[in-house]
């Protein structure tokens, strides 16, 4: 079985791509809201994010109201 | 499933106004963002080769308090223009009202380009610390690569 992980990159510009990888189900969703939660303990605000759900997702029954539900106010796009 | 989120960042610490008010500059430095703050400025600090007072520069050398107690200072170094510095340094303000994170300094015969690009990699490295702290919250284990232009964090669970 394939680990869950989390790649972040940081540009100098301030833009931040978070790639979760090997989630299974919803969890990577629930995994990005509890970061953006606990990043903005920290103060980090995330604005004009965009979500790109990866391939395997579009076999998921419903998606697209679970991302709707879950990120109200992120633009979503397919991709694949 | 998984996916991949694309945003831009902003640093606002909306509950250190009201410790600029009323707290003492002890809880101030205890303040988890104003800790990872001190550790991303002291990162910036020994890339550029510089250092850290709790005050800046005007124009005219008069000390100005910066609230968070951190200023950058970057003296003229040894084979690079004396624009790529910061004598009077850069003093990093949290807005008294919104907490905004701000830069205060006087940028007099300093390349503007550099000005600009010292401020995005304190926004930069904070940033990346406090996803690193994040992560780390919620138990996965993390490794960093600092690259020329980006900072890549990758955080792993690897339980049993």
């Amino acid at each position: 079985m394939l680990h869950k992980t989390i790649h972040v990159v940081v540009k100098e510009d301030g833009t931040v791509t978070t790639d979760f990888r090997h989630f299974t189900g919803t969890d990577c969703l629930t995994a990005g809201k509890q970061i953006h939660t606990l990043l903005a303990q920290f103060g980090v605000q995330v604005d004009e994010a965009t979500i790109t759900p990866k391939p395997e997702l579009l076999a998921a029954q419903g998606v697209q109201d679970i991302l709707v539900g879950c990120e109200m106010n992120q633009e979503t796009r397919t991709e694949g | 499933m998984s996916h991949i989120e694309e945003g831009k960042t902003n640093l606002i610490f909306r509950d250190v106004p009201a410790l600029l008010r009323n707290g003492t500059q002890e809880a101030l430095a205890e303040h988890p963002c104003m800790k990872l703050l001190q550790q991303a400025v002291l990162l910036v600090a020994k890339k550029y080769h510089g250092e850290i007072r709790p005050y800046y520069y005007d124009y005219r050398y008069r000390e100005r308090p910066a609230n968070t107690g951190l200023a950058l200072h970057i003296p003229i170094q040894e084979g690079k223009s004396a624009e790529e510095a910061l004598p009077r340094g850069i003093g990093l303000v949290v807005d008294a009202e919104t907490g905004a994170l701000k830069f205060l300094g006087d940028a007099w015969e300093v390349d503007p380009s550099y000005y600009e690009q010292v401020q995005r990699t304190i926004v930069q490295t904070y940033t990346a610390l406090a996803h690193m702290a994040v992560l780390q919250q919620m138990n996965y284990q993390v490794r960093t690569e600092y690259l020329e232009d980006q900072i890549r964090i990758t955080g792993g669970m690897y339980a049993a």
